[in-house]
């Protein structure tokens, strides 16, 4: 009787042990994914390159800066189509950006100043992640 | 000393002489219960035995058996005849009264041990429902995890981050909460389960005080072909 009261206190502890571990999900620690407006993870998007272009318009001439920037679909949890918001300007899906490359333009710059615009990555009408990505007019 | 001797090899002379002058009858006694009653014959001789030849005349009987009444009475007895004696011993107040009272210990005996190991049963159904229960809300939680991993819509994972998971942490904890509770019901059953089995171990269980028998076991004389001896009973109760 009392070996088979101690045997059954036993599992019983042991039980409680097990359920004792926290296995909550802590949603603060859910930024690794690209598409999380959470993200804290490496940038998604990096510049490749800048380059600083006159156009002119009405006569007058205005200097464009173009920012090359490249999407890390490598930190993408699998392989899907995507469009890159950024932050006003038109959207760019990436069937346009074959080499997963999309180019961002600023407008009327000054030489030397830095200009910068947040990227987000977009599906389904809502922003996941992002970065800024910033150029320095020439 | 000797007037006593006399007095007692008498009746068995008489019961010799008796034969020897074929002046009896033959007793048959069907008694109930047929296999260990008793009786006291003419208020003298102590016998077990399920036939008797008796000399003609009225013989007095006294018949008893472990846990009936004595049953008293005057038989008489035809020669060269053979008759049945039809009887049925009823049971004695004591021993009524003690079937009652073991009747009543051994239910209660049974209901502070079985009770509480019904409860020590239940609880353990309960626990490993609740440990069912808990280890199921884990694993939703590890599928959402995994979705949160694979998926490439931020609408839904906002949604799995503000409403699904908190909401299966919340399940999680309402299981872990009722494991703990059924565990602690089965913990408390088994310590009730212990107590009842000692304590109820110590229970005095009734015992059969038979009064008939010490009635019975009186100072008798019993017959044999040796010649007989006395029979004489004294009950010592040692329970208490």
């Amino acid at each position: 009787m009392r070996r088979t009261l101690h045997l059954l206190c036993s599992a019983l502890l042991m039980v409680g042990i097990a359920g004792c571990t926290k296995d909550e999900l802590d949603v603060a620690e859910l930024n690794t994914n690209p598409f999380d407006a959470d993200y804290e993870g490496p940038a998604i998007f990096t510049v490749v390159n800048t380059s600083t272009s006159a156009y002119t318009i009405d006569g007058v001439e205005y200097l464009r800066l173009n920012v090359r920037v490249k999407v890390h679909t490598e930190y993408f949890p699998r392989a899907t189509t995507y469009l890159v918001d950024q932050d006003g300007a038109p959207l760019i899906a990436s069937s346009s950006m074959p080499d997963n490359e999309l180019n961002v333009q600023f407008l009327d710059v000054d030489p030397g100043e830095t200009y910068c615009r947040d990227l987000y990555l977009y599906n389904g009408g809502v922003r996941g992640g992002g970065n800024p990505v910033c150029g320095t007019a020439e | 000393m000797m007037k006593r001797i006399r007095s007692l090899l008498i009746p068995l002379s008489l019961i010799g002489s008796a034969a020897m002058a074929q002046n009896t009858g033959t007793l048959r006694l069907l008694v109930d219960p047929g296999h260990n009653f008793e009786f006291v014959l003419d208020r003298q001789y102590r016998m077990q035995q399920r036939e008797v030849k008796l000399g003609e005349g009225l013989h007095h009987f006294a018949f008893w058996a472990p846990e009936r009444m004595i049953v008293d009475t005057n038989v008489f007895v035809v020669a060269d005849r053979t008759v049945d004696f039809v009887l049925k011993l009823p049971y004695s107040p004591e021993y009524m009264q003690y079937r009652q009272e073991l009747g009543r210990y051994e239910t209660k005996r049974r209901v502070a041990r079985t009770v509480p190991t019904v409860a020590i049963a239940a609880g353990l159904i309960w626990t490993g429902f609740g440990y069912a229960n808990y280890q199921k809300a884990r694993d939703v939680l590890e599928k959402d995890r995994e979705n949160y991993d694979i998926n490439v819509a931020p609408g839904s994972i906002r949604t799995l981050k503000e409403e699904t998971i908190p909401q299966h942490n919340d399940d999680l904890r309402s299981a872990r909460t009722g494991l703990y509770t059924s565990i602690g019901f089965t913990a408390v059953a088994a310590g009730v389960t212990y107590f009842m089995y000692r304590r109820s171990a110590r229970w005095e269980r009734p015992t059969l005080n038979d009064m008939q028998k010490v009635l019975f076991d009186g100072l008798t004389w019993v017959p044999t072909r040796e010649g007989g001896f006395f029979h004489a009973g004294l009950s010592i109760p040692l329970a208490r």
